[in-house]
């Protein structure tokens, strides 16, 4: 065993009765035993002197307290995202119901109009319509700007509850991961020497 | 150091619906906690962040808690597990943020330690021990600090004894090397 080793096993109490005899007959001989002693000793003299640390009352307070807020507000969490899911369930059903009976009875409506508006017209008209219709390519010319916007401004009413789920910051990217996920990610980085793993 | 002598009670009342024995643990390790967090991932916040989930898991797991271990060991093995979870979370959010430096700012300190009288000791032991291999760290800071016992160590990382101690071994010596070099 080198004398290093030696010296850290003596100061970690790891050393048996006879190692620890023999150790510390040599101390009493050996100046480089000493020495060496000293030094590690001095060190662990620093490290222990870091072990009272003590958490401050304000801070060690906070913690329990910030947990009990967390736990609270994390069944509110999952009950407000419960809820959200289920109003945007129920608000796309409604949407894609109003949606299709506007979309029918537009088309029944409006195929009847158009049906007279076309028996009123003659042949000529029938062709500048025919022409004026393939030329329009841009919504702009069927629909000013002022009604498309009031129009989305109607029809784009959003859940804002919804709408915060969608707010994705780093937190909703890394911060609700679960162990295995973070492990798969973090091993597929790892294998693609995209990320060094942490020095094991 | 004697942890587990009201643990049993502890547990038994919290399971029986009594909150206030929960906060009693919490109050009893989350020091414990903490200071390993912080000393193995080495800032305030992520600290912070493991003693919350920890708590978490006591909370959500005591009742599967059957003493077949000591509640401490219990409590070491996931926070052992939470701070190196951290770090790979720390890892990766540095590809997310595209921060890739490796450096910690040694924030936080003001308002968490009562005793603050050798404040740049304490940082320039935090930067030491950020300075070695996780394994050695790890053991490191469970034997020198948490004062548990190589058994302990071994079950709570799953790693032999022999292992353990050959990582502690190089551990000090670094840290010795590092030290010296410090006050060059």
């Amino acid at each position: 065993m080198k004398i290093e080793e030696r010296v850290v096993k003596y100061l970690d109490d790891d050393l048996t009765l006879e190692e620890r005899a023999a150790f510390e007959k040599e101390l009493k001989s050996s100046e480089e035993l000493k020495r060496v002693l000293e030094n590690f000793t001095g060190v662990k003299e620093k490290i222990n002197r870091q072990k009272n640390l003590k958490l401050s009352s304000d801070y060690a307070n906070s913690i329990l307290f910030d947990f009990h807020k967390k736990a609270g507000y994390r069944k509110k969490e999952t009950l407000r995202k419960s809820l959200s899911y289920a109003f945007g369930l129920i608000l796309l059903i409604l949407i894609g119901i109003s949606v299709q009976k506007i979309f029918f009875n537009n088309l029944v409506n409006n195929s009847v109009d158009l049906e007279k508006f076309t028996q009123a017209l003659d042949e000529n008209q029938k062709l500048d319509l025919l022409e004026s219709l393939n030329n329009s390519n841009d919504l702009s010319d069927i629909i000013s700007d002022e009604e498309y916007v009031d129009l989305l401004e109607k029809n784009l009413i959003v859940n804002e509850n919804i709408l915060e789920n969608y707010d994705i910051g780093y937190k909703d990217l890394i911060g609700n991961l679960s162990d295995n996920e973070v492990n798969k990610i973090y091993n597929e980085l790892i294998s693609k020497n995209i990320l060094k793993e942490v020095p094991l | 150091m004697n942890y587990n002598s009201d643990d049993y009670e502890l547990v038994k009342d919290f399971l029986s619906g009594n909150q206030q024995a929960f906060n009693n643990l919490a109050r009893k390790y989350q020091e414990k906690i903490y200071w390993h967090a912080r000393r193995i991932v080495g800032d305030h916040d992520d600290a912070h962040d493991v003693v919350q989930q920890v708590l978490l898991v006591m909370y959500n797991k005591l009742s599967s808690f059957n003493f077949s271990s000591l509640l401490y060991t219990w409590i070491f093995k996931i926070t052992y597990t939470r701070s190196l979870n951290q770090l790979k979370k720390r890892k990766l959010k540095r590809i997310v943020t595209f921060n890739f430096s490796d450096d910690i700012e040694n924030i936080g300190y003001e308002n968490v330690i009562d005793n603050l009288e050798n404040k740049e000791e304490i940082v320039r032991m935090e930067k030491i021990l950020n300075k070695l291999p996780l394994k050695q760290r790890e053991v490191f800071v469970m034997r020198n600090f948490d004062e548990l016992a190589y058994e302990e160590i071994s079950k709570i990382t799953g790693r032999s004894i022999g292992t353990l101690k050959t990582n502690y071994f190089h551990a000090f010596k670094k840290i010795k090397e590092l030290m010296d070099n410090n006050e060059d």
